[in-house]
C-alpha cells in the first residue's frame, strides 16, 4: 500500500497542513493505486451528502405537492398585484370582502396558516367572453387576509380562497380570488 | 407541509431585532441543521423545535454581547446536545432515514444511471450501520460543509479524532459499496 494514500481523505478535504497537501497535489496524479482510491473516496462522500441532504425535513402530510404551496401563492399573489386595478369588469378576479364567522379552514393546529388542497371546484357561473376553458385539475389555496396585507387591513379571521386551475402544459390557466 | 413556516416565523422576528447578519446566518444554517437533527433520528417535527430552540438561544447569547465567532459549529453543537437530550430515539440513529423508493435522488436521466445511482444508495444504506455513531456524526457534519475543526467543536473530540473517524469511515464505506 501506498504511504501517501493515508493521507487521500484529509487531502481531499483540504485539512493537510500546506506542505503535505503539496506533496500530495504532486503525488497523487503519479500514483495510480492513489488516483483509483482518490476517485473512490470522492464518490463514496459524494453520494454519502447526497443521501444524507435527501431526508425529508418536513412532516409528510403532501409530500408530492408541497412545491405547489409557494408556487401557487406567489402566482396568486402576482395575479392580484398584476390584475387588481382593472377592476372584476375585463378580469377573471373577483375579491370580495365579508367578515366570516367561522376561522379559517387550515389543516390542523401548528401545521401552516396556508393549506392548499386539491380538489374539483364546482363550475363557476360561465362568462360569455371567458378567455380560457377550466381545465381540471384545480387547485384551492385557503389565504388568510393578513399573508397578502399589512396586518390590521382587516380584521382577523378574514381570509380569501383562490382557485388555481392549471393547463395542460402545466401553466396557472385562471386564478379566482374569493373570500 | 407542516410547522415550517411558524418556527421561521417566530425565529425571524426574533433575530430581526438581532442583525442582518444573524438572519442571513438563519436562512443559511436552518436546513442543515434540520437535516443533521433529521439524519441524527428526531421527526421532522422534532428536530424544527430544536432548531428553533437553537436560534433562539443563539439569540440570547449574542444579544448578550458574547463571541460571535464560530457561530456555525456553536449552532450545531447547541442543536446536537438539545438533541441528545430530548431523543428518546436517539439510538436508533441513522439507520434508515430514506425512502429506498424515493424519486428525488439526482442524475436519474437514463434508466441505467438510475438503476446504478439506486444500487449505489442501496449499498451505502446497507453501509451505515457498520459506523460507529462517532464516525456517522463525523460524516453527516461534513457533509454539511463542517471543517475537522468545528466538527471537533460540535462534538466536543479533538480536531485529530475527527480525522481519524472521517477517515476510518469513508473507508469502510468504499470498502463495501465495492467503488
Amino acid at each position: 500500500m501506498c504511504k501517501f494514500s493515508t493521507k487521500l481523505i484529509a487531502w481531499q478535504d483540504n485539512e493537510l497542513p500546506d506542505a503535505e497537501a503539496a506533496a500530495m497535489d504532486q503525488h497523487v496524479p503519479a500514483c495510480r493505486e492513489c488516483r483509483e482510491q482518490a476517485d473512490a473516496f470522492r464518490e463514496v462522500s459524494h453520494a454519502f451528502a447526497v443521501y444524507a441532504r435527501a431526508v425529508p425535513t418536513r412532516a409528510a402530510s403532501s409530500p408530492r405537492r408541497w412545491w405547489l404551496v409557494p408556487a401557487a401563492v406567489a402566482a396568486a399573489v402576482l395575479a392580484v398585484v398584476l390584475l387588481g386595478p382593472r377592476g372584476p369588469a375585463n378580469t377573471r378576479l373577483e375579491v370580495r370582502l365579508r367578515e366570516t364567522a367561522a376561522p379559517i379552514p387550515v389543516a390542523a393546529p401548528h401545521e401552516t396558516a396556508i393549506a392548499v388542497r386539491r380538489s374539483r371546484v364546482r363550475r363557476r357561473v360561465p362568462k360569455p367572453t371567458a378567455a380560457w376553458q377550466p381545465v381540471e385539475p384545480t387547485i384551492q389555496i385557503v389565504i388568510p387576509a393578513d399573508a397578502l396585507f399589512p396586518p390590521g387591513a382587516f380584521p382577523e379571521g378574514v381570509g380569501f380562497v383562490a382557485d388555481l386551475r392549471l393547463a395542460t402544459d402545466g401553466s396557472v390557466g385562471g386564478l379566482v380570488v374569493r373570500p | 407541509m407542516s410547522g415550517d413556516s411558524v418556527p421561521f416565523a417566530l425565529s425571524a422576528s426574533a433575530f430581526s431585532t438581532s442583525s442582518p447578519e444573524a438572519t442571513k446566518l438563519f436562512e443559511e444554517l436552518r436546513k442543515p441543521l434540520l437535516r443533521y437533527l433529521v439524519c441524527l433520528g428526531l421527526s421532522p417535527d422534532e428536530a424544527q423545535d430544536v432548531v428553533q430552540d437553537a436560534f433562539l438561544s443563539l439569540h440570547r447569547h449574542l444579544t448578550s454581547g458574547n463571541s460571535q465567532e464560530n457561530i456555525r459549529s456553536w449552532l450545531f453543537r447547541v442543536a446536537h446536545n438539545q438533541a441528545r437530550n430530548r431523543q428518546t430515539s436517539y439510538q436508533r440513529r441513522f439507520a434508515a432515514p430514506l425512502d429506498a423508493s424515493r424519486d428525488d435522488l439526482p442524475d436519474h436521466r437514463t434508466p441505467e444511471r438510475e438503476l446504478l445511482a439506486k444500487e449505489k444508495f442501496r449499498q451505502l444504506r446497507a453501509a451505515i450501520p457498520s459506523l460507529t455513531e462517532a464516525e456517522r456524526e463525523c460524516l453527516l457534519l461534513r457533509a454539511e460543509g463542517l471543517r475537522y475543526r468545528e466538527i471537533g467543536e460540535v462534538l466536543g473530540i479533538a480536531t485529530s479524532t475527527v480525522a481519524d473517524s472521517v477517515d476510518r469511515a469513508i473507508r469502510k464505506l468504499a470498502e463495501k459499496c465495492n467503488v
